[in-house]
């Protein structure tokens, strides 16, 4: 899961990530969606760029 | 001292104060960082938790949500009730979903209508087929001295506006080529800054400029102060709530120098 806030500053970034993962799937520019979002400073950009989603994996072996 | 603000909503803030020094712009910003206290989840109680994460896990990300309003709660030292707990000093929260679904931040019912989260569409783990989370939250005031999820203000920071002068620019305009801002103007036979907020004060023109012409220092009574909020409350209730602190802060120094004469 994306973690709720920014490691570094403390935003609160984990509200765009349904925002951010549904545009970035279909096909729009990551720097162009941080932008539009107001993700400006980049340990926030960071957050959501560099996240991997792992719940999807981890679910057959509970 | 003069305040002149150049964005103010709920969720940022960002003012030119002048006429004072580092010191106190500094402790205004350390007294919203740690003097504004705010609401969190504090402890919670698992009642079933068959999602992938570990009630640790989701008990830490249920403390980092920013929880609004509360102002009259008391935090859990200072209340009657001795920190047992009561109507004063904490709010309970239930949680109860079924899988297959998103956990958010909005499926959180709370007791108190004023206190619920800043951002309803917060993940907070995601549930499959069969799974469940059943859970209480206890929601208390604290202060950021004890732990960052209560602390408001985010990325509270200030810099020094720029000092600059020129004397005998030869209008080489190696200084406009050489800043990364782009933000040095070259007219009538000399040069300025357009716009003063921009600038770092990195140096780069005075180090471009051959005949050393230009100086730049950062004024020590002009800053440029900014600030966010996690939403727990607007960024004026922030400003003044820890200017408040810093006030009572500074009386009550007041009254002990006066005990020393």
């Amino acid at each position: 899961m994306i973690p709720v806030r920014c490691f570094t500053c403390g935003a609160v970034i984990s509200k765009h990530w349904d925002q951010y993962k549904e545009r970035i799937s279909a096909g729009e520019d990551p720097k162009m969606v941080l932008d539009d979002l107001g993700v400006k400073r980049y340990c926030c950009r960071r957050m959501l760029l560099t996240h991997k989603e792992l719940v999807d994996i981890f679910a057959p072996y509970q | 001292m003069d305040l002149e603000f150049l964005e103010l909503t709920d969720r940022r803030a960002r003012f030119i104060i002048s006429g004072t020094a580092p010191a106190f712009v500094n402790s205004i910003r350390r007294s919203m960082m740690a003097d504004v206290r705010a609401m969190s989840i504090d402890d919670v109680n698992f009642y079933n938790n068959t999602s992938v994460l570990f009630d640790e896990m989701l008990a830490l990300r249920l403390g980092l949500i920013p929880l609004t309003g509360g102002k009259h709660y008391l935090s859990r030292s200072e209340c009657s009730c001795n920190g047992e707990g009561c109507f004063q000093c904490q709010v309970s929260m239930t949680l109860n979903v079924q899988g297959p679904a998103t956990v958010y931040s909005r499926d959180l019912a709370s007791a108190d209508a004023e206190v619920v989260p800043a951002d309803g569409n917060i993940p907070i783990i995601k549930l499959f087929e069969g799974q469940q989370l059943l859970l209480e939250a206890i929601a208390r005031k604290g202060s950021a001295k004890n732990h960052a999820k209560f602390q408001s203000a985010i990325a509270t920071s200030y810099k020094h506006l720029p000092k600059f002068s020129v004397q005998e620019c030869n209008g080489c305009k190696e200084c406009v080529e050489a800043c990364p801002k782009g933000i040095i103007r070259y007219e009538n036979g000399s040069v300025h800054i357009a716009d003063e907020l921009e600038c770092t004060l990195c140096n780069l023109c005075v180090e471009a400029c051959d005949t050393h012409a230009i100086s730049v220092i950062g004024d020590p009574q002009r800053f440029v102060f900014y600030t966010e909020s996690d939403g727990s409350m607007s960024c004026a209730d922030l400003l003044t709530i820890s200017v408040e602190s810093l006030m009572n802060r500074a009386g009550e120094l007041a009254t002990y120098l006066e005990a020393f004469g």
